[in-house]
């Protein structure tokens, strides 16, 4: 009897031993490795198979491969192999693209690659004043005199509530017009462009088109699904408004911009936009490193992806930095509107 | 799925007294039961994210909360087991000890999806039929 016990206890080890190790018969080999080679193959690979701006921006990624995989050696540092990556990285121009690690974390920096266009100081002290209201992520006075309301929308926090647009859009009803100034705007929630564009339009609009990879091709993309804007039950403004943009105008701040195009009553003035019109999405390297690029295509309405280059203003203006005591965009708006 | 199970009583059936040098103790009738179940996945499907793993329904100022999901039916692999040690009480309830395994797979080349799961539960069984 006692040693049917053991053999009875023996067999539940046994077996527990033995299905706990069963599925490494079917899984994959786990991809853990600091090896340069190893890290520098899988990135490309991702890349090359699920990145979506390729034959946009006339980019020969195997050409990169080439001139990237030459600079790598065995026992290179981490900070070595780190710039090594995110230098064929930023060979994709596009900030919705990243390598990050616990040490550094590449980027385009596409705002840089234009003159500046905004500062805030200028606006305060020429044209809004330090009184100026804050309704949550918008800061905002009238100018010219109280004919034009300006609002300042610096980043897509995802806080765009219907309260604080209620107020600002009742403040400045008796307006000519409207400034929304997007300049430096790096993006963030999409949301907040569609809750924003809601109260600029009267009827449901088709504002652009959008397309997901779906395979290993550069040119594997969905069908385009078309993206509509639909008009706020309440408080709206149907007067002229104008955006102002420039190149750090990024992402969730270029994706409003392209919607402009689909509405006469919007006009954009400024500089091009900086881009960011594919949904970044990523995952994570053998050596633990995290890794993002743009994984979608906005469209225009003739279904072009060509303006993820920069969504072009419709008015061109520059910042004059030899006066700073005007913001030539800004005084290019107001005349628009007057 | 596909499924067989095998149950083995390993009850005492009589009382017995055991000695060990020299301490006597007592072994009483207890009834236990040790059963193993099996599963495959002859018929396997899965719900799972398509190529991309992501899926553009904030741009599209529709959110959805399941985008671009794929069903597949017929792809990849599951497969599970249980062990099962019960121990029944004089009150006729039990307690049961059981270890848990479930490991999948899904299909296609790319971006495949696997998991692995081990469970160790411990249960207490009522027993509600007392005629």
């Amino acid at each position: 009897m006692f040693n049917k016990k053991i053999i009875q206890y023996f067999t539940l080890i046994i077996l527990s031993i033995v299905l706990s190790s069963c599925e490494k018969l079917f899984f994959e080999k786990d991809l853990a490795s600091t090896d340069p080679f190893v890290n520098f193959e899988y990135l490309w690979k991702e890349c090359d198979e699920k990145y979506s701006f390729f034959e946009v921006k006339n980019i020969d990624w195997d050409a990169v491969k080439v001139k990237y995989s030459s600079k790598l050696f065995k026992g290179m540092s981490e900070d070595s192999l780190f710039k090594v990556m995110g230098s064929m990285l930023n060979e994709l121009r596009d900030d919705h693209t990243n390598l990050k690690s616990y040490f550094n974390i590449s980027a385009y920096k596409v705002d840089l690659t234009a003159q500046d266009n905004f500062d805030w100081r200028i606006v305060i002290d020429n044209y809004i004043t330090k009184n100026y209201n804050v309704s949550g992520p918008f800061s905002h006075n009238f100018v010219d005199n109280g004919n034009i309301g300006y609002i300042r929308f610096p980043a897509f926090t995802g806080k765009v509530d219907n309260k604080n647009l209620d107020f600002v859009l009742t403040k400045y009803k008796d307006t000519k017009g409207l400034i929304i100034d997007l300049r430096e705007n790096g993006g963030g929630a999409v949301s907040d462009l569609f809750s924003i564009l809601s109260r600029f339009v009267e009827t449901k609009t088709l504002v652009n088109y959008s397309r997901i990879k779906t395979g290993p091709g550069h040119n594997d993309f969905s069908e385009a699904e078309p993206v509509y804007v639909e008009p706020y039950n309440g408080e709206r403004y149907n007067k002229k408004v104008v955006f102002l943009t420039d190149r750090g105008t990024y992402s969730a701040g270029s994706f409003i911009s392209l919607a402009t195009k689909a509405l006469d009553n919007i006009v954009l003035i400024g500089d091009t936009t900086g881009g960011g019109l594919g949904l970044p999405n990523g995952g994570q390297l053998p050596n633990g490193w995290i890794y993002r690029f743009s994984i979608t295509q906005a469209l225009s309405l003739d279904k072009k992806p060509d303006y993820e280059n920069g969504v072009p203003p419709d008015i061109n203006v520059s910042f004059n930095w030899n006066n700073l005591s005007k913001d030539e965009i800004l005084d290019r708006a107001i005349l628009e509107l007057q | 799925m596909g499924s067989i199970k095998v149950t083995k009583d390993i009850s005492r059936k009589q009382t017995k007294e055991k000695k060990i040098w020299f301490i006597k103790y007592k072994l009483n009738e207890k009834k236990r039961e040790l059963a193993f179940r099996l599963n495959m996945g002859i018929i396997n499907s899965a719900l799972r994210n398509g190529y991309i793993y992501g899926n553009q329904s904030g741009v599209l100022n529709s959110p959805k909360i399941f985008d671009r999901y794929e069903y597949k039916l017929f792809s990849g692999i599951r497969m599970g087991s249980r062990l099962d040690y019960t121990r029944f009480l004089k009150n006729k309830n039990a307690i049961q000890f059981s270890y848990i395994w479930d490991a999948y797979k899904t299909g296609g080349e790319l971006d495949v999806f696997e998991m692995a799961h081990h469970t160790f539960r411990f249960t207490f069984l009522f027993n509600t039929n007392n005629q």
